[in-house]
């Protein structure tokens, strides 16, 4: 548990680090160094108590679980392999810290430094450490963006911008292609564990996804380890502080591709695919960049590119995939790592006392500062492979391992001689380094005069040179049982035999090693002097700018194809959409549904249902008819529509649902209402405008009629299929045994509405009062549309008092019927719980008979007289139905328990009463003023006609004044309105 | 596959819908033009949610992420009424719609609350809905919520009027209005098939389909699931949202955030119940698809923000 | 009985899918309605079929659930009916508001090809 525990630790160490030191006050340079080296030391100390757990190939494996029952969690897993490399990160992270203490400016921002160099270290530690592979890829795009904040540190020089910009756009790239990449991997194994994945490799290598996933995790890998053809961004990335440089673009981040390949190899690789690819694209990303080194002016752009070689180096010896080149790769990546941070410091040692990093200008310095010199010139010599030192011994395990496996392929053939040739090259720059830079004449012209560091900021370069020295004459006991340690957790228990000594006699290697020595020192005595003189850049490849092709790619890739792609992929137009919706609906149907026997018997007609089949052969013409008449005759299509929707009422009275029956008819008397008021604003449809009969427009009406066909018909087959198999068991049984014993009433529909289920009807007309809210909110702001500004005909033509008597006869049955409809309503209620009816309904024709009254009378006369606060229903109808739910937390019950009795009322006898009634209550409130203040808001319409029809030629600025204007409060509730020129409300059929 | 239920007399878990409700319910008892005490009521309703999503937090987070907590509405047995869950998932999305809340709100007073009549009312109407749908146990209370929810964006999207946002929200409301209806579908169909609407009780149904019904109950989930994908804005289901979010005011957008998540939440959710390891031969119905369709949305959001010329759309793409 | 219930849902979702995928709004809200309609006997049909049997109980004594119609798909139905009204309704308004601001009852709040 301590293990598992110090584990988790180790990740999110940094990250609490990277969180203390960016909230440091910006003058504390020195606690900020303080706590980001603490936590560097306290990371190697956990390392160190956790090594005897991962001896002898046993690794530590820490869950975090969050929600498992969605299988949702965080894991960790230290190895072997993970302990070397977190040593590295922790190790040479500790001396960037001591090195950039001295290094950066106090002048510079530097809580944003540590913190992002921390977040860093944590980020790089969660990709190293993960145990599920998705989450390896979170954490690996979290390096790309810490990086990408540690490149353009200096935020203010454009060439940290683009190199910060140019690194993101690359690395980020490469994290989605890997992300497709490990989602496939998890799909093809059956778990994102990594151990499952690295057990499982057999069977990654036989699916079908396997060259999919190769290619994509690979795309993953080499961007970020600046492999050809994506090695441009590391020389422009060069433009970051020099630790970050030395830290993630030689240790740590550029690693992590490398790291992958060895981690995933067992699992990937061992394919001819994986040694072609692999192998061909490390070779020549080590020869390219180590003859482009040659070229470099500048210091760090050397190293950036002996980066380059060097990467491609490891990445071809996790091509070659044997054990002795695996051995050979994680060697490298420590050596790799140890000399080049040492080399990059060097370099940004001379940077910082002489003002410039150009090679040219940069001569004779070891008079001013012999102890960097030498220390420089071993960590080069380490570089370049010269015995003694680290550098050497795995390179010639890599010459050793390309000399010695074979395959066959011409690929094969060539790679000892490729590997000698990089071999050269590495040799060549290595000295150039050297012998520009601190030997020669005197040094001209430079901004400082040069002078030793101080020796704290020398210090770690000192650290690093001892440990290639220590590491090239004492191999084995200095890093022999790490190595083993991190290669039984990659290859298993059996490792090959392999030594870690100096001497092997005269081999393959060695002759290797000896003609790269003497044909680099030729190259570099022929070229020497007149390297200065060229242009930066190796010849010949010199016009082949990768940053070129890149920019290229920028402008094409991420603005030309994307407009383009989204130009097809996107459909704005909403009836695609909703096409799309109904086609992927089909197919998902057919999918689900394709595999369904039909083996249900085909039900035959009886007598009684021929009545039936007429209803619905009216019914079916009805709609059919709306679907036909909607285009052009919108008044018959409605007219259809309240058939259909008639028809639906009498099959519920048919099949035993008369509550459902009795809410369709009122629902249906309302909408219809509805949709006439709203007729009164759609102006009749433009004939203008004609049916578009383009081939097209033709094609796509069949289409539409074919998709509607086999929905329709589709829709069918389900309902039928349903009803046609027995009922299994279900929940309803247990609502028509319980209604009465327990809800209180013999109405079940009603007793689930307002008791077994009364939540869901809580939200319900929580949805009405939002609507109604929203229906007033937008007429509020109401542009009626020009051509039905003009009052209607009767309106028009209206002289004297004909205005008033218009509707005289209708009006006054209208006002008698109102007491009877509030009765009827009363009733409705009452019986609710027991019989069909309740708050709904009794609501609903409550709300009508409102409604005959302003359909009737003059607008302004019925506003004057019914005063009905709409929004005040509405609350009081929510307040009500919330109260009478909390109501049961008194008695220690949960929310809307309802208590049924029944109660003995003088002179009416006993009435059914239960608390879900007082519910019921507020559902009656809400649905009045919920519909009435839809329906008068729709209606009050008509008393906008004056002043609106001077405004037939709005403009969206008017529209904008308007709302400013409306800053100010207005009493313009519909109720309150200031009075306006008579109109009675004839409004509505008209249309 | 359900963890161990513990009843918890409580009505910590009703709270996150009814804090909202209830504020928003109070709210119209006022005429509009009081703004301010408006404000006040729904950043005290705000603050309260916030006391509630952390304690909810503190609650769930013992037993290593087993912890489910259950709220028996209206006293009823599990499968017959209706169930609020709450766990971990839960939990953090209760207190993450708060989180985004709370600045949308201060945002909103900074005058966007003006621009129209009853903004507060329906932001708050808004959040039971969200917190409701991401509470509840029961497939058709989840309908039932998710249509608050849509109606109060509805309301939100429209909230200040104007050309664009009438023409970009008679899309979206035309789309959800279809998407709801393909849910209703679905849930009656798990009804038909399955027998009921409690999502554990119907976990525990799946493997016991058999024939015609399962392949029936595959067709509902696919309904239910396109429905969700609608919502969630996944390619090619997405082309609604770059414009509603475009176009609604900048709080409403804000909030919309959080209801695309409400759709991956649900299908997470069900995927898990009803299609995991225990569901017999369902089990992993649809999840190449899912896969597929994620993969296409987000291909499809990195080529809209490369595409997009200002910045509302890209952060529309963004999500 | 359930042949032809069927074939009615069919004929309404039908009707409304060829509705709502015309380009007038008009159509569209008409299409709304009509598969809401479709959808609701759907939900109701998932309760199967039973006539003279309505969900109303005696007080009291023992009860066959065989005996009566399923009362939950109903109560679903009344719950759907409500809701669609209500979002109908408030697609009525949207819709004639964007015939007022746009000038044209396209549903992309412009006419094809301008």
């Amino acid at each position: 548990m301590i293990a598992q525990n110090l584990l988790i630790m180790l990740v999110i160490l940094p990250f609490l680090a990277a969180g203390i030191a960016a909230t440091l006050p910006g003058d504390s340079r020195n606690s900020e160094a303080w706590i980001s080296g603490l936590a560097m030391v306290a990371m190697l100390g956990i390392l160190a108590a956790l090594h005897p757990e991962v001896q002898d190939g046993g690794k530590i494996i820490a869950q975090v679980r969050w929600a498992d029952s969605i299988g949702l969690g965080l894991s960790f897993r230290l190895d072997g392999f993970a302990w070397l490399f977190m040593v590295l990160v922790a190790g040479i992270g500790f001396l960037v810290v001591l090195y950039a203490r001295y290094y950066m400016s106090p002048d510079d921002p530097l809580a944003r430094f540590y913190g992002c160099l921390l977040a860093f270290a944590g980020a790089m530690s969660g990709v190293i450490l993960s145990g599920n592979i998705i989450q390896l890829v979170v954490f690996w795009e979290l390096t790309s963006l810490t990086s990408f904040l540690l490149i353009g540190y200096w935020q203010n020089r454009s060439d940290a911008r683009d190199g910060a910009r140019m690194a993101l756009a690359t690395t980020a790239a490469g994290g989605v292609c890997l992300l497709v990449a490990m989602i496939l991997l998890g799909q093809v194994v059956g778990s994102y564990q990594l151990d499952a994945v690295l057990a499982a490799g057999a069977k990654i290598r036989g699916s079908a996804l396997y060259m999919p996933i190769l290619i994509l995790f690979l795309l993953g890998a080499f961007t970020k380890s600046a492999q050809f053809p994506f090695q441009y961004w590391l020389p422009n990335a060069m433009a970051a502080p020099t630790p970050v440089s030395a830290y993630l673009h030689s240790a740590t981040m550029v690693k992590a591709g490398v790291f992958l390949l060895v981690r995933f190899e067992p699992a990937l690789g061992d394919s001819q695919a994986w040694f072609q690819i692999v192998t061909l694209i490390g070779m020549l990303t080590m020869l390219i960049g180590a003859v482009a080194a040659l070229f470099q002016h500048d210091l760090k752009g050397l190293l950036a590119y002996s980066t380059i070689s060097h990467l491609g180096l490891i990445t071809a010896l996790a091509g070659i995939g044997s054990e002795e080149a695996m051995v050979a790769a994680v060697f490298h990546i420590v050596n790799h790592a140890v000399f080049k941070a040492s080399l990059f410091m060097t370099a940004g040692i001379i940077d910082h006392e002489t003002g410039t990093r150009d090679m040219r200008k940069l001569s004779g310095l070891y008079r001013y500062m012999p102890v960097t010199a030498t220390l420089a010139i071993i960590a080069s010599a380490a570089m370049a492979g010269v015995p003694l030192l680290n550098g050497f011994l795995s390179k010639e395990m890599f010459f050793q391992a390309a000399y010695e496996w074979n395959n066959g392929t011409p690929l094969d053939d060539a790679l000892p001689y490729l590997a000698t040739l990089a071999g050269v090259f590495s040799v060549a720059y290595s000295l150039r380094f050297i012998v520009s830079v601190f030997f020669g004449p005197e040094p001209k012209g430079l901004p400082h005069t040069p002078h030793e560091p101080p020796a704290l900021m020398r210090g770690p370069v000192a650290v690093l040179v001892v440990i290639c020295l220590a590491v090239g004459i004492l191999p084995q006991q200095m890093v022999g049982p790490e190595l083993k340690t991190a290669m039984m957790s990659i290859l298993g228990p059996d490792l090959p035999y392999y030594s870690l000594k100096i001497w092997h006699g005269v081999n393959a290697a060695l002759i290797m090693s000896g003609v790269a020595f003497a044909a680099g020192i030729m190259i570099y005595l022929a070229g020497h002097g007149r390297f200065e003189k060229m242009p930066e850049g190796p010849p010949l490849l010199r016009n082949l700018s990768g940053r070129a092709a890149y920019d290229w790619v920028m402008s094409t890739v991420m603005l030309r194809y994307p407009r383009e792609i989204l130009r097809v992929t996107t459909a704005p137009g909403l009836q695609v959409q909703l096409r799309s919706m109904v086609l992927l609906t089909l197919a998902a149907t057919w999918f689900a549904l394709s595999r369904l026997e039909w083996n249900i018997p085909m039900p035959t007609l009886s007598l009684p249902e021929t009545v039936f089949a007429l209803l619905w052969i009216v019914g079916a013409i009805c709609a059919i008819g709306a679907a036909w008449q909607a285009n052009y005759h919108r008044f018959a299509a409605l007219v259809l529509l309240g058939g259909a929707g008639l028809v639906t009422c009498a099959t519920f009275v048919w099949l035993s649902a008369p509550d459902l029956a009795v809410t369709q008819l009122l629902v249906e008397i309302v909408t219809t209402v509805l949709l006439l008021l709203g007729l009164r604003w759609m102006p009749k449809r433009d004939p203008d405008i004609p049916r578009d009969q383009s081939l097209r427009a033709r094609f796509r009406r069949r289409g539409d009629l074919l998709i509607a066909l086999i929905c329709g018909s589709g829709v069918t087959a389900i309902a039928l299929a349903i009803m046609l198999t027995p009922p299994g068991a279900s929940v309803g049984d247990w609502f028509l045994r319980h209604s009465y014993s327990e809800g209180g009433g013999t109405n079940v529909v009603n007793v689930i509405l307002v008791d077994f289920r009364a939540f869901d009807t809580f939200g319900e007309i929580t949805v009405l009062a939002i609507v109604a809210l929203t229906v007033f909110a937008l007429l509020r702001r109401f542009r009626p549309a020009v051509e039905s500004a003009e009052k209607p005909s009767p309106q028009r033509h209206a002289t004297g008092s004909t205005l008033y008597n218009y509707l005289y006869v209708p009006q006054i049955i209208m006002q008698w019927l109102f007491a009877p409809i509030i009765m009827l309503a009363a009733y409705l209620f009452f019986r609710g719980h027991d019989l069909p009816g309740g708050g709904f309904a009794a609501g609903v024709t409550l709300a009508i008979g409102l409604l005959l009254q302003y359909l009737a009378a003059d607008v302004r006369w019925i506003e004057a007289r019914l005063t009905v606060l709409p929004v005040r229903w509405m609350a009081v109808g929510l307040a009500v139905a919330s109260a009478t739910g909390a109501g049961a937390w008194i008695f220690g019950y949960p929310l809307l328990s309802a208590h049924a009795r029944y109660l003995d009322l003088p002179l009416i006898g006993q009435v059914p009463f239960s608390t879900a009634m007082l519910f019921d209550l507020g559902v009656f409130s809400l649905v009045v003023g919920a519909i009435v203040l839809m329906l008068i808001a729709i209606a009050h319409q008509s008393m906008r006609l004056g002043p609106r029809q001077r405004r037939s030629a709005e403009t969206e600025e008017l529209d904008q004044l308007e709302e400013a204007t409306e800053e100010a409060p207005q009493p313009e509730a519909p109720h309150q309105d200031i009075p306006r020129p008579a109109a009675p409300l004839a409004t509505g059929g008209a249309a | 596959m359900m963890p161990e239920e513990i009843y918890v007399p409580t009505h910590l878990l009703v709270a996150p819908v009814l804090i909202p409700l209830v504020a928003g319910a109070l709210m119209l008892f006022y005429h509009d033009r009081y703004r301010q005490l408006k404000l006040g009521l729904g950043t005290a309703a705000l603050l309260a949610l916030l006391v509630v999503s952390i304690e909810m937090i503190s609650r769930v987070k013992g037993d290593g992420g087993t912890f489910v907590g259950t709220y028996l509405m209206g006293n009823w047995p599990v499968p017959v009424g209706i169930v609020l869950v709450l766990d971990r998932l839960s939990a953090m999305m209760v207190m993450l719609t708060t989180l985004l809340a709370i600045p949308a709100l201060i945002y909103a007073a900074a005058g966007w609350q003006g621009k129209g009549q009853h903004f507060h009312s329906l932001f708050q109407f808004l959040l039971a809905g969200v917190n409701g749908a991401f509470l509840t146990g029961d497939l058709f209370n989840l309908f039932v919520f998710f249509e608050v929810m849509l109606a109060a964006s509805y309301g939100l999207m429209l909230h200040g009027s104007g050309v664009e946002r009438i023409r970009h929200g008679m899309h979206y409301i035309a789309i959800n209005l279809a998407a709801s209806l393909l849910f209703l579908l679905g849930a009656a169909l798990v009804y038909g098939t399955a027998g009921t609407l409690n999502m554990a009780d119907i976990s525990r149904v799946v493997p016991l389909l058999e024939g015609p019904q399962r392949a029936l109950f595959h067709a509902a989930a696919c309904f239910l699931g396109l429905a969700f994908l609608i919502k969630a804005a996944t390619w090619p289901l997405c082309f609604w949202l770059p414009g509603t979010y475009a176009a609604a005011s900048p709080p409403a957008a804000a909030t919309f955030a959080i209801m695309t998540k409400v759709g991956l939440y649900v299908i997470l959710r069900l995927m898990v119940l009803t299609f995991g390891v225990d569901a017999g031969a369902s089990a992993g119905f649809g999840a190449p698809v899912l896969i597929l369709g994620g993969l296409a949305t987000m291909a499809y959001g990195t080529f809209g923000i490369l595409g997009a010329t200002g910045f509302r759309p890209r952060a529309a793409m963004s999500r | 009985m359930e042949l032809i219930l069927s074939i009615a849902i069919g004929v309404l979702v039908g009707s409304g899918v060829w509705l709502i995928l015309r380009p007038r709004t008009f159509q569209l809200i008409i299409g709304l309605c009509l598969l809401a309609y479709g959808v609701n006997l759907f939900i109701f049909a998932m309760g199967r079929l039973y006539v003279g049997a309505a969900p109303i109980m005696p007080k009291g004594g023992f009860v066959d659930p065989n005996a009566y119609a399923d009362p939950l798909p109903q109560a679903l139905v009344l719950t759907a009916i409500v809701i669609s009204f209500a979002t109908t309704a408030l697609f009525l308004v949207v819709m004639i508001a964007s015939r007022g601001v746009t000038g044209t009852d396209h549903v992309d709040g412009k006419e094809r090809d301008k």
